[in-house]
């Protein structure tokens, strides 16, 4: 029967395979509200995963890094939920964690809006009041074909395709939502709480330009309230410092469609700071000049 | 201006070269770069010729090593080069001046033996730091990648170059990270991260031995005992790209450059018509001393033009009257709103001198 490690070195024996949540609640009550997932042997399981070997176990919460990102990666399935309920016809692609946040790609054949942004973003918080659990399930490659054959998600069909024989697969409930994920996930949507939908752009299937191109909702996702609003006023205080912004006000440079990704330093102000060599060169001789 | 720049790089012991923007199919094949960069290469034909425009500098600056026999003597040589380079990027990730298809790079390529590859990554750190402390950047991270699982070059050259940058970096006593297996097939490098005003990392410079190079377009030295060998060959470049740096020091200043980086200055404004003459010629007094001076006669109010100047962040405004004009005197403004009075030329040269020489510090 397993020994678990703790990371401060406590043992603790239990007479039968254990969870996270169990393990955690064995610590305490604060902890088993918090525990987010579990870094078994330093692999990351979900709370739900029972334990039969011994094993050096840590419990993540929304304070580790791993707990982010697990955050983040829930709240790109939430998105998908929130997606199927609002736009059953569209079709789930991959929806991983980016810095700062998430990401889903999506196929659907009109184009999300800013309203619609809100609309999903407003189901979202809707779907989170609800505390539901998220519920793993390790399932065969053949029964993941029939949840999505019977769920009409092409993609996540040709990605299950694409995975070896013989290697398990782990489904995630969001009530009547369905999605396919490495994971682990978060085990209730209680730990997600502070989260905005960014912005719509466009990305191929699979990153070639061959493909079909979908539609890509992003979201910035924290463990806490105050996170999320000190990087909203940092994007914002970005965008007021964006370089294009800048330097059309200053008349620095300009760019034009017939040369994309080239730059015309045109202008006589420009025509000092395209000599940017010679400034920073000029620059480093005046402080030795300075100094000797 | 190319004798400043001589005259720095000299100082730091490096040639200032220039080489062809494109070059023939056959130069970038032999150096491996058709085979695994060819789609990011702009290429062009001449009389049944192929070239492509250079995305890279180094497979040139071998060229220019190639000239002559070189000795041991000759070594370290370090050839530098405002190297204008062209990659086809994809269209959809071009971003202003952060993701170009265009660039200069401030390139520069080491010949040099395994025993004083140490010592010139030392002297690239010192000059990293000065540079980006120069430009107001305090926060340096650095990374050392070590050897990936496919590589050029023996066991026993990775050992002795991945020591080489290590000691250089402890020599310094400078905090690094590891990246084990990161490092290019050819060798190992060192990556200088700088954080800006907002946190956001941005890697800039860096230095990159290199054992394939060399063998594959042919530079060799006569060593001490006669024999020819191949030199290692240290990529290196501070800001990396200009057009992106410059695009990263708009951001982190918003506009605000310290004055030894402002494209304009100072701006030169008359009260009245009658005062053009001596605007003028104070104008051409400054530009002849080399600072960046724009000149604004038009017939507008000068609190109208303090502002405008202001929100083109212009670091000093100064404005003659008629009084100043006969006391050869100049007020003196400037874009934070501050009032340093009435002064001669002279003071107002040592004010602006001052503020030059503190570079990015303080601003």
């Amino acid at each position: 029967m397993p020994i678990i490690t703790l990371p401060d070195g406590t043992r603790k024996k239990f007479d039968h395979p254990i969870t996270i949540s169990e393990i955690a609640a064995s610590i305490g009550p604060g902890l088993a509200k918090a525990a987010l997932a579990g870094k078994v042997d330093d692999m990351l399981i979900d709370t739900s995963i029972p334990i039969s070997k011994n094993s050096n176990v840590q419990i993540i919460t929304a304070r580790d890094k791993e707990g982010l990102e697990i955050i983040r990666h829930s709240f790109a399935h939430l998105l998908g939920h929130a997606i199927k309920q609002l736009y059953p016809e569209a079709k789930m692609t991959i929806g991983p964690v980016i810095e700062d946040g998430f990401y889903y790609d999506i196929s659907y054949k009109e184009t999300f809006t800013p309203k619609d942004l809100d609309k999903i973003e407003s189901r979202m918080k809707e779907l989170i009041k609800t505390n539901y659990d998220v519920i793993v399930k390790i399932v065969s490659k053949d029964e993941a074909r029939k949840t999505f054959i019977q769920r009409e998600e092409p993609y996540k069909l040709e990605i299950v395709d694409g995975i070896p024989e013989g290697e398990t697969i782990k489904l995630y409930k969001h009530k009547e939502y369905t999605d396919m994920c490495r994971g682990p996930h978060v085990p209730n949507t209680k730990h997600l709480r502070s989260f905005k939908l960014m912005k719509v752009s466009g990305a191929y299937w699979r990153g070639n330009s061959d493909n079909e191109m979908l539609q890509r909702i992003y979201g910035t996702a924290w463990s806490n309230s105050k996170d999320l609003q000190s990087y909203l006023e940092r994007i914002e205080e970005a965008e007021r410092r964006d370089h294009r912004k800048i330097a059309k006000t200053l008349s620095l440079f300009h760019t034009q469609e017939e040369s994309p990704g080239m730059v015309f330093l045109a202008s006589k102000r420009l025509g000092y700071i395209s000599d940017f060599g010679t400034i920073y060169t000029k620059g480093l001789i005046q402080k030795r000049l300075s100094r000797n | 201006m190319e004798q400043y720049i001589r005259k720095v790089l000299s100082k730091r012991g490096y040639l200032e070269i220039k080489t062809p923007q494109a070059v023939d199919r056959s130069l970038w094949e032999k150096s491996g770069h058709w085979e695994k960069f060819k789609d990011d290469m702009f290429t062009t034909t001449s009389e049944n010729r192929e070239y492509a425009i250079k995305p890279m500098n180094c497979p040139c600056h071998v060229q220019v090593f190639n000239q002559g026999l070189k000795s041991y003597r000759d070594l370290p040589l370090r050839l530098a080069e405002f190297g204008s380079c062209h990659r086809n990027e994809p269209s959809g990730s071009l971003h202003g001046l952060m993701r170009v298809r265009n660039f200069v790079q401030d390139d520069a390529h080491i010949f040099c033996t395994e025993s004083q590859i140490q010592h010139e990554v030392a002297n690239f750190i010192d000059l990293v730091f000065e540079v980006y402390q120069s430009f107001g950047f305090n926060s340096i991270q650095i990374k050392l990648s070590t050897r990936p699982n496919k590589r050029v070059g023996s066991e026993e050259i990775w050992d002795k170059s991945e020591k080489a940058l290590e000691d250089a970096l402890n020599a310094k006593s400078l905090n690094w990270d590891l990246l084990p297996g990161e490092g290019a097939f050819y060798g190992p490098k060192i990556e200088f991260s700088l954080t800006d005003c907002l946190g956001r990392v941005w890697q800039c410079g860096t230095i990159q031995v290199d054992f394939s190079m060399p063998q594959r377009l042919g530079a060799t030295y006569i060593s001490e005992n006669g024999q020819r060998n191949h030199p290692v060959m240290l990529h290196r470049a501070i800001l990396g790209s200009f057009e992106r740096f410059i695009g990263i020091l708009i951001e982190h200043y918003a506009g605000h450059f310290p004055t030894w980086l402002a494209p304009v200055q100072v701006v030169i404004m008359g009260i009245t018509d009658r005062n053009s003459t001596a605007c003028k010629s104070i104008s051409e007094e400054l530009s002849k001393e080399g600072y960046r001076v724009d000149l604004d006669l038009r017939n507008e109010k000068v609190g109208f033009k303090i502002r405008e100047h202001t929100l083109q962040r212009v670091p000093f405004m100064l404005v003659i009257g008629d009084k100043e004009e006969e006391n050869k005197e100049v007020s003196v403004r400037t874009r934070s709103g501050k009032d340093l009075g009435v002064m001669n030329i002279a003071s107002f040269l040592s004010i602006l001198d001052d503020s030059i020489s503190l570079m990015g510090r303080n601003n």
